[in-house]
């Protein structure tokens, strides 16, 4: 396994506990700086792969690495510590209702224990980069989809993660909406974090130069039309 | 004044209705257990000092009136020589009259009548320590000087109130135990009940990177308020429980204090028990879900 690699999957498999098989013998790496689309239809196992990305499973077979740790073995506290260098961007958001803007953006922080100035600048500085400064006390039930989405992914890049994964981020906005958020994720992309976009948007993957991972009933299949990337298929 | 500003909660516990009963719930739990506790400790002081007074003692009653006082009192050399002599009496001595006609006056309010009245002379035996003496032994050392003497050997009645204040004691730490359990008990299914109605805001923590320290501190924090509250409450009825029975009880100085500390140990106990009860409570039911984030 390279130094600095994000992911090494080799042959993993997920089979959920009612038997149903979704994903088979995928063997995949990502590196750093690198950006993929994560394409397939309903049901071909995105949610699944990102979930075993950031730790909501195990495999049920075959070796995962996130940062070079086999999660397979990984205690609860290792996979929490994991998890904070990872940031997860999902299509209905997961905020915290009672929570305002700036805290739900500051949780990281907070889970970190860092210092509460420390988190108040840096929610801040994100919300002013996601154009939402001026909502920071308000609550998410009064923002827009396309404002709650910013919001979830200020959250998500605030720890400024190694790999942020994205789970049909642009479901629930508008199309002038979804392309400022593309955008955003071009923005961490070109600053360093590993992105790994699942999306049902074949407009968006080909307006960027981005390689794609296409999965097809729990496997990954090589997509013809776009160029050679960081990303290898063993 | 940002010192003492918390950052809020990552839950919202104070939406729920259990935040407003379980101080009430667990505060009247609390407040049983600490009385079922001062009973027992009450009961206690009081055999206690029962004991120090009558259980080494035993009475003799000489029937006697006025005319013939004189004589019975120039007999008793006679009777103290006699009981002397037994093995296992350490002292004997009269009572004085003032002292018998108090015991008396007790009942009879009557000062006119109590002064008429033939009292008794009343001798008080005291046993050896660890040394038991045969009542019959004593009744016919003191019937060979006086004819009709009334034996009162204290132990026929103090072994039957001693029974029923064990009886007493064991219900009452019974009675704590079980009021103890139930707070656990309440404590555990409250804190699995937050866990599970906001198992969504848990995955987000997860997700994020908190710990299940951290979930767990979250919850400590919520329930400490609330247990908190429910020991100011407890404390509170105690305090007026004590002081409204407390004149009328027969323990000493140094018995009151003990109560006074038994109910001042009660908060420290309390947060003690809730702290530790949530946390292995949220360890537990965290360390059952594993890796599985349902998000």
């Amino acid at each position: 396994m390279d130094q600095g690699e994000i992911v090494f999957m080799d042959r993993v498999s997920l089979r959920y506990q009612e038997g149903l098989s979704v994903l088979k013998g995928l063997s995949l790496r990502l590196f750093p700086r690198s950006f993929h689309f994560l394409t397939g239809s309903s049901g071909a196992g995105k949610s699944s792969l990102l979930r075993l990305l950031y730790l909501g499973l195990r495999p049920t077979a075959g070796t995962l690495k996130i940062f070079g740790t086999d999660v397979q073995h990984v205690s609860m506290r290792e996979a929490s510590l994991l998890r904070r260098r990872v940031g997860v961007v999902f299509q209905d958001f997961n905020l915290i209702e009672h929570l305002s803007v700036l805290e739900n953006v500051m949780l990281p922080l907070k889970v970190r224990q860092e210092s509460p100035a420390a988190r108040q600048e840096q929610a801040r500085e994100l919300l002013s980069w996601v154009g939402l400064e001026e909502y920071v006390d308000t609550l998410p039930q009064r923002l827009s989809g396309g404002q709650r989405q910013r919001v979830a992914i200020a959250r998500a890049v605030v720890g400024r993660p190694d790999l942020l994964l994205a789970d049909e981020p642009t479901g629930n906005v508008d199309d002038k909406m979804a392309r400022k958020l593309f955008h955003l994720f071009d923005g961490l992309h070109k600053m360093g974090t590993c992105v790994v976009l699942a999306t049902h948007s074949r407009h968006f993957v080909d307006l960027f130069p981005y390689p794609e991972l296409h999965l097809e009933n729990g496997r990954l299949t090589p997509h013809l039309g776009k160029e050679e990337s960081p990303l290898e298929i063993l | 004044m940002a010192f003492f500003r918390q950052s809020p909660s990552d839950f919202p516990f104070e939406k729920t209705l259990s935040s407003k009963i379980l101080p009430w719930v667990i505060g009247a739990l609390i407040y049983l257990a600490t009385l079922a506790i001062l009973g027992c400790q009450g009961v206690y002081y009081t055999m206690e000092s029962w004991n120090t007074a009558l259980s080494r003692h035993v009475t003799i009653e000489i029937p006697t009136t006025q005319k013939e006082k004189e004589k019975a009192i120039a007999q008793l050399p006679a009777l103290f020589a006699n009981l002397d002599k037994i093995s296992g009496v350490q002292r004997t001595e009269r009572i004085p009259e003032d002292q018998v006609r108090m015991l008396v006056a007790e009942w009879i309010k009557d000062t006119a009548l109590l002064s008429s009245l033939d009292l008794p002379i009343l001798v008080d035996v005291l046993i050896t320590p660890e040394q038991s003496v045969s009542a019959r032994e004593i009744q016919q050392a003191a019937e060979t000087i006086f004819k009709d003497v009334v034996f009162h050997d204290h132990a026929e009645w103090y072994s039957p109130a001693l029974h029923c204040a064990a009886l007493f004691q064991f219900f009452s730490v019974v009675l704590a135990l079980l009021t103890s359990i139930v707070v656990v008990g309440t404590i555990v299914f409250s804190t699995h009940t937050h866990l599970i109605v906001h198992q969504h805001i848990v995955n987000v923590l997860q997700l994020i990177g908190a710990t299940d320290n951290y979930i767990a501190r979250q919850l400590e924090k919520y329930m400490m308020r609330i247990g908190g509250q429910a020991v100011f409450l407890a404390l509170c009825l105690s305090a007026i429980t004590m002081s409204v029975f407390q004149p009328n009880y027969e323990g000493g100085e140094e018995d009151n204090l003990y109560a006074w500390i038994i109910v001042a140990s009660v908060p420290f106990f309390m947060i003690t028990v809730v702290l530790c009860v949530t946390r292995l409570t949220v360890l537990w039911s965290l360390r059952k879900k594993e890796l599985n984030l349902s998000l």
